[in-house]
């Protein structure tokens, strides 16, 4: 047996596809994906902060995002990471103020709309430059909405844009007005303040193409600096912001996608902010002396909805004995205790048109046997709820995640009680929202998260005939009527008049069972001040954010 | 007969990596959910959902999908993300160093954590250390990572405030990267260096057992020479044989681990990119990982073969 050779040639074999791998793993180490230029402007490189303002102090203040940022280019984002990051870079026309509830002047000085509420004329601020140097005028706001309007643009707010707008005209270089196709009375909140209208610069777009999304360039407070993949991006601050510079001289976002590990960080100081809280964390964070944690009722409202074309639902008098027997009151205070509100209505409680004058459906078992029984459901051999010979016993689709499951079981627990027997299926959540969307399901959890409280961000997607997110097929003329009438009413008065109404016939009719709005919460260090938080998601303003005392000292 | 052997081995590599590509290609399109939607979002109306799946090529059968997919390929181009619209290589390798950085260290301290337990438990077969040791090896295994990450977050970052809770810190070189690297690859490694324990340990035993190691002692020989010279070669083999394996377990412990963790490998990305239904992503990555994979085994192979001869004689 000669083996020698043959080991040897082996070995030389082996030592080769080893020298191969590691040159390989080598290249791909020092391969650094080309860095994200800086956008190019005359970046001042900004000296330490001198403290203008006795107390406040400048530096570098660190975020953790839930995840790493996509496409920053505003009328493609869709999630609440990068919308986060584009409402530092990016501005509105107008300004919302949650605390008052007013609008106020953003790049657009003053507003009027006719009486009609169809066309609204803007006059736009002077001096204000792109972070690029291009200037800031009315054609800038006709190219941003031109681009959304674009029938073959790829933004998913393109057809809704297309729905209200009819045309933006140019009247001169610090005037610009809209024509909608229908009166809108809350065209400021649907179009003004939506992601969309996030004003861009035409320079940058021109200039990048596709891959603005990668090099954002707007007039906001703070500047695109970099993006280094699953690590974090960079933003700096515009020295030259039309309201003042900012406080803060870098803001740092890390994707940390375990809300645990955030927590963790933000206690043992390794950043500043943190965007999303866990639960279990929220008592932990707020005793701790080292930690503020900011709250507040927000847009997101959860629920179960019901599919009203399924045999056991088309039964108005079912989802209201449903509704009897499940203690809202009793859930949302056990379960969701200081991370939500009970709500009583569609709305949030946020929301200006948001009403507790409906039917509040307290806890009664025994008025949902009573409801049943009259719907023809009789307690079987079992104790489970039959009628002609088919039992009552259906499924509710979830999304996964605690809060979802934990919701769904209560449900259960209590549908039990009075014979009715739910099953739970829980789905990953791009297969949950596919299930809703396509009405593949008895009941199902359910969360709708806006941008703003008007009822036209709530009404025409989930509860008119032919709305886009109206899972559970809800129907009812007299709804679609008030519907139209909300959003085309210039009145304001009138229109929280209208809004009242159809809550009142939505709750009535048990579309949704509603349980709670969430708060919207961040947690930073106690040396942080300025946040300014809101009741949206990811609408989170550090534009006049400090430290208290120098970081790091 | 060598070449033969090397042939053979390669005869196997781009099969598997083409039956992977199509099995995932199929089984991420089974997945109820629709990345045109996930990517809309659901305030978007159906026209501009339908109007992305046209523009994303969706509408067309899946065959001539996985054909086009295949050759652009071939020309060396992974297609574009959906989610972020940036090309799918870019994002691959702006993270891959990453991962093979963490799955590295994993597998080395893995090694010099496991294969020592495994020693000294064989020594000392039956006495209180090797239960302990064994325990020690057995929680490894078993220990969820999610959890044991958290746990070691927990002990040396907020309690002992030593290390820090995750990210990457920097190159390896610098006092930064190494103590930002620690806890994930301990995290990391804690299962495999259970599995080396438990199999350095079974075939120490083994080997002890043998005729000719006692002999050996009955002829006065040293112990610690009779066990380097006849044990460790046998568990060497053994062990490569499982070092192969490891790698592709621990890649799979990467996407926990990065996660957990804030690490910017591919495997946190991967999982953002199922979760969104990411099609040119997920196949990117998976593609990538059983590249990997098949290489790393097809290395393995060979190492063995040059232990033990009488594999490449089959």
């Amino acid at each position: 047996m000669n083996t020698f050779p043959q080991k040897f040639k082996l070995l030389a074999i082996a030592i080769i596809i080893a020298i191969v791998l590691i040159i390989a793993f080598a290249w791909l180490y020092f391969f650094q994906a080309p860095p994200q230029k800086p956008v190019e402007t005359t970046l001042i490189t900004t000296a330490p902060t001198k403290t203008e303002i006795t107390g406040k102090y400048g530096g570098e203040l660190v975020i953790a995002n839930i995840a790493d940022v996509l496409r920053m280019d505003p009328m493609l984002i869709t999630d609440v990471p990068t919308a986060t990051i584009a409402y530092q870079i990016f501005d509105f026309l107008v300004r919302y103020n949650h605390e008052t509830k007013q609008y106020e002047p953003g790049l657009a000085i003053s507003w009027e709309a006719s009486e009609d509420a169809k066309t609204w004329t803007f006059k736009l601020r002077k001096g204000v430059k792109f972070h690029d140097g291009t200037p800031f005028n009315a054609e800038a706001v006709k190219f941003t909405i031109d681009r959304v309007l674009d029938p073959q643009s790829k933004s998913p707010l393109s057809q809704d844009f297309r729905d209200n707008v009819e045309s933006v005209e140019v009247i001169d270089e610090y005037t610009v007005v809209f024509h909608l196709k229908n009166p809108l009375a809350s065209f400021l909140d649907r179009i003004i303040r939506n992601q969309g209208a996030m004003i861009v610069s035409p320079t940058a777009v021109k200039k990048y193409g596709d891959d603005f999304s990668n090099h954002p360039v707007g007039t906001g407070p703070f500047m695109f600096k970099e993006w280094i993949p699953g690590e974090r991006v960079v933003l700096v601050k515009n020295p030259d912001y039309w309201g003042g510079a900012p406080m803060i001289d870098t803001l740092i976002f890390k994707p940390m996608p375990e809300s645990a590990a955030q927590v963790a960080a933000l206690q043992a100081g390794q950043v500043d902010v943190i965007l999303s809280i866990p639960k279990e964390s929220l008592e932990i964070l707020e005793k701790d002396p080292n930690i503020k944690v900011y709250k507040m009722p927000g847009y997101t409202t959860f629920g179960i909805v019901f599919n009203c074309k399924s045999e056991f639902f088309m039964d108005k008098r079912v989802r209201q004995a449903l509704n009897y027997a499940i203690d809202k009151d009793e859930i949302v205070n056990t379960l969701f205790k200081g991370i939500g509100v009970r709500i009583y209505s569609p709305l949030p409680l946020a929301s200006w048109a948001y009403t507790e004058d409906v039917n509040k459906f307290e806890y009664n078992p025994e008025k949902a046997k009573a409801l049943l029984e009259e719907a023809g459901w009789k307690p079987g051999p079992d104790g489970i709820l039959e009628k002609d010979g088919k039992k009552f016993s259906f499924v509710c689709i979830t999304q996964e995640g605690k809060e979802a499951e934990d919701l769904v079981t209560a449900v259960q627990s209590y549908l039990r009680k009075i014979g009715i027997d739910m099953k739970i299926q829980i789905f990953e959540y791009g297969t949950w929202v596919d299930m809703l969307v396509t009405h593949q399901f008895d009941a199902g959890y359910i969360w709708w998260a806006a941008g703003a409280g008007d009822p036209d961000h709530y009404f025409p997607f989930l509860f008119y005939s032919t709305g886009w997110a109206n899972c559970g097929l809800y129907n009812n003329s007299k709804v679609d009527e008030l519907i139209i009438k909300v959003s085309q009413t210039p009145s304001f008065e009138e229109r929280k008049k209208l809004a009242a109404e159809a809550q009142k016939l939505i709750v009535d009719d048990v579309a949704w069972i509603h349980f709670y709005s969430k708060y919207t919460m961040v947690a930073t260090k106690k040396i942080v001040g300025g946040v300014i938080l809101t009741p949206s998601e990811g609408e989170i303003d550090f534009y006049k954010s400090y430290f208290t005392s120098p970081k790091g000292g | 007969m060598v070449l033969r052997y090397f042939i053979k081995r390669l005869f196997y590599f781009f099969p598997v990596i083409l039956t992977v590509s199509f099995l995932v290609f199929i089984m991420i399109r089974l997945i109820p959910g629709d990345p045109a939607r996930t990517i809309a979002g659901i305030m978007a109306s159906e026209e501009d959902v339908e109007r992305i799946r046209i523009q994303l090529g969706l509408k067309e059968p899946i065959h001539i999908q996985f054909i086009k997919w295949i050759s652009n390929i071939l020309k060396g181009d992974l297609g574009i993300s959906i989610r972020t619209n940036r090309p799918v290589a870019f994002e691959i390798f702006s993270r891959l160093p990453n991962t093979i950085e963490l799955t590295i260290m994993g597998l080395l301290l893995a090694i010099i954590i496991g294969i020592p337990i495994g020693i000294i438990a064989a020594i000392k077969r039956g006495e209180l250390s090797d239960t302990l040791l064994s325990i020690f090896a057995l929680s490894g295994v078993s220990i969820p990572v999610f959890w044991m990450g958290l746990i070691l977050i927990y002990i040396f970052s907020l309690s002992l405030g030593i290390l820090p809770v995750g990210e990457r810190g920097g190159p390896l070189w610098t006092i930064e990267g190494l103590s930002h690297i620690i806890l994930p690859s301990i995290t990391i490694a804690a299962p495999s260096a259970g599995v080396f324990a438990r199999i350095t340990r079974s075939s120490m035993i083994e080997v002890l057992e043998q005729e000719y190691i006692r002999t050996a002692k009955a002829k006065g020989l040293k112990m610690n020479i009779i066990i380097f010279r006849h044990c460790i070669r046998n568990v060497l083999i053994q062990l490569i044989t499982i070092i192969g394996m490891q790698f592709g377990y621990l890649l799979g412990g990467a996407i926990v681990t990065e996660t957990v963790f804030a690490w910017p490998g591919i495997g946190r990305l991967l999982v953002d990119a199922i979760i969104s239904r990411d099609y040119p992503l997920v196949q990117g990555i998976v593609l990538i990982y059983s590249i990997l994979f098949v290489s790393i085994n097809l290395f393995i192979d060979l190492i063995y073969g040059i232990i033990d001869p009488r594999i490449r004689y089959e």
